[in-house]
């Protein structure tokens, strides 16, 4: 093969994965809303990526609002505005660190875990085994997951913005002295429900691209990773790879709408 | 009554079905024999719809199972009954829940009717106590156990059993082809058994396939099939290097 | 015991996630939920440059309320003042655009006045005062037409 038939082949190969993705998210949306709703398999997904994800978000949030604290009072006071330090911190928080550093977070420990789960289901067989009951796996193993995310990282994000701000808080007025009380006015004034929608509209979106992508990897892991425990672990590596460049992609289109 | 005419399928640019005509007869034990990788599996998961064919057509009481659709498919899908090769439990599942899943999902028995059929069921592979249990506390027999009476719950018409024996002890296989023998006795089924556990499987077997190079070079009776006169079955049944199958 | 638990612990996460997102649209965002307790002006200036929508409206520093839609009326710019429904203003009230700071925010800054009529919600107040032009008084002064 010459490298323009090499070129050709990648691409058909590209576009006919992009078709696959594309046709699952319609199946997952089909399914998302044709009884019965699975409401204890929606708990126990919403367990793993909502309350066991909630530690690592905690942590992220505080430390990106610390170090935002910091960054921004030394900033700012070269310009004599360490008054707006609250709007600085809470602004980039609300409206980019948030959705962006939770949902990465998220795909790294609950993304991961979702890919490798149903990978591991399809190679042992269990997905054919639901197909052959006449019960449809996308319905029975991915729309709770689905559901859960939906649910779960738009909360995250919000519980992520919160502890920045807090940590924001710490750092600028309880270590280096800014004003509490111009801290949090400044911060009052400057947000506007326009930017919490924002904040909003991304993590919700993020939610959407992370379970897509994750299931998908999984779920076809025999046809796009190849056999076994390679395969599996191969399709983790990339339902994570792709979910991440695709939130930060996703992330400049958005923002260059909604801003 | 399951019937399959001219079935070709291909994988990337190998074709392992090559185009596979066999009428499987009802109410007996019907196995399809070949050596590893020749598309055993391939074949009966055609059977089930769980691959749809390049061409040609899988009959199930008439219905082809590559082309209908909804609740026309589940219906079929209803028919039958799968035992995998790894078992196919739900991981996340007890094994009473595994095999109370399908009748919880797709019937609206009450919990103590489902309790009670579960129950039955397992006592019927072989399986008491264990109900608590997750599989991956059992032994692949114990597995194979859970998954039968999984496949049997909703009293299939047909079950496929997809190289049964595959990875077992001796007397665990024994035991496997007794199990499989009985039931299909017990509740008067078809069952299709996929294998290539030469000569054991004939014990049990009324009908015998074999598969070799994406299309059946022989099919008949067990103990017409044993004494065929094709070169690549006798080759087959004694496990010999030399002869038309080439390594 | 196992199983409570976990329902439990989902459902303290999904109540701390929307007392955190209540708290950034309720408060910081100002997403009112319960109707609104404010009432609405206008106010026509000759010039507003520098204001927003959403900056503050005081009276002596004190926060009565927010600025609202600002568009063009008569090549005048008309400003939607948001004003809470404690504050009564009288009809000859001057509104002036003032700057916070040097490099601050604008804000609408209300100097009550002494009519007994008060303003009633959808009314256009008259007396204004546009922004104070640095530049411009910069240069009246140095060319002495100050």
């Amino acid at each position: 093969m010459n490298w323009i038939e090499r070129l050709g082949s990648r691409c058909i190969y590209v576009l006919e994965r992009l078709g696959n993705q594309f046709a699952f998210i319609f199946r997952i949306g089909f399914w998302i809303f044709k009884p019965p709703f699975l409401f204890g398999e929606i708990i126990k997904q919403a367990h793993f990526i909502g309350v066991r994800s909630l530690a690592v978000i905690i942590l992220t949030g505080a430390f990106t609002g610390m170090v935002l604290g910091m960054q921004g009072f030394y900033t700012l006071s070269k310009f004599g505005a360490i008054g707006f330090l609250g709007s600085a911190v809470s602004l980039s928080i609300i409206k980019e660190l948030g959705p962006v550093l939770s949902a990465l977070m998220v795909t790294g420990r609950a993304g991961s875990a979702i890919a490798a789960e149903i990978g591991i289901m399809r190679i042992s067989e269990q997905l054919d085994a639901l197909d052959t009951m006449a019960l449809h796996p996308i319905k029975y193993i991915v729309v709770p997951k689905v559901i859960a995310a939906l649910l779960c990282i738009p909360l995250l994000t919000a519980i992520f913005d919160v502890v920045g701000i807090i940590g924001g808080y710490v750092t600028g007025v309880e270590l280096l002295g800014a004003s509490g009380g111009s801290f949090v006015s400044s911060m009052e004034t400057t947000v506007q429900w326009e930017d919490v929608h924002e904040g909003l509209i991304k993590s919700i979106s993020f939610s959407v691209i992370i379970s897509a992508v994750c299931c998908f990897e999984g779920f076809y892991t025999d046809i796009y990773s190849g056999q076994g425990a390679e395969g599996v672990g191969h399709a983790t590596t990339t339902a994570v790879v792709i979910s991440s460049v695709m939130i930060l992609i996703w992330d400049y289109f958005i923002t260059s709408v909604l801003i | 009554m399951i019937e399959i005419l001219n079935l070709r399928k291909n994988f990337l640019e190998q074709e392992v079905l090559k185009g596979v005509n066999l009428k499987i007869p009802d109410k007996k034990v019907t196995a399809i024999v070949g050596r590893s990788g020749c598309g055993k599996t391939v074949l009966l998961k055609h059977i089930i719809g769980l691959i749809k064919p390049e061409s040609g057509q899988v009959l199930v009481d008439g219905d082809d199972i590559s082309r209908i659709n909804g609740s026309r498919l589940n219906q079929v899908k209803n028919k039958f009954g799968m035992l995998f090769q790894g078992a196919a439990l739900l991981d996340s599942m007890t094994v009473f829940e595994n095999v109370a899943f399908p009748l919880e999902e797709k019937t609206k028995l009450s919990k103590a009717e489902i309790k009670e059929r579960v129950q039955t069921e397992l006592k019927n592979v072989g399986i008491v106590g264990m109900d608590a249990k997750y599989p991956s506390q059992l032994s692949g027999g114990m597995k194979k156990r859970v998954g039968l009476a999984r496949a049997l719950i909703m009293q299939p018409e047909i079950i496929l059993f997809d190289e049964p024996t595959t990875g077992l002890d001796p007397i665990m296989k024994k035991a496997i082809h007794k199990l499989i023998h009985d039931t299909q006795r017990r509740i008067n089924c078809t069952a299709v058994v996929v294998s290539h556990d030469i000569p054991d499987v004939f014990e049990i077997t009324d009908y015998v396939v074999m598969l070799h190079n994406g299309v059946i070079v022989e099919e008949g009776d067990a103990d017409a099939f044993q004494n065929s006169a094709n070169p690549s079955v006798q080759q087959f049944l004694k496990g010999e290097i030399e002869g038309p199958i080439s390594v | 015991m196992k199983k409570l638990n976990m329902e439990m612990t989902v459902g303290l996460f999904a109540l701390v996630g929307l007392i955190c997102l209540g708290y950034l649209s309720v408060k910081l965002g100002k997403k009112e939920i319960l109707g609104t307790d404010y009432y609405t002006v206008y106010a026509d200036f000759s010039s507003i440059s520098g204001l927003r929508e959403n900056n503050e409206i005081e009276i002596a520093g004190v926060s009565i309320g927010n600025v609202g839609k600002i568009k063009l009326a008569d090549g005048m710019a008309r400003v939607e003042m948001k004003v809470h429904k404690g504050f009564q203003l009288p009809d000859d009230s001057i509104i002036s655009v003032k700057t916070r700071g040097l490099i601050g925010d604008k804000i609408l800054n209300v100097s009550l006045g002494g009519s007994p009529t008060i303003v009633q919600p959808g009314d256009v107040m008259i007396e204004t005062e546009s922004v104070i032009d640095l530049e411009n008084l910069i240069s009246e002064y140095i060319f002495g037409k100050v």
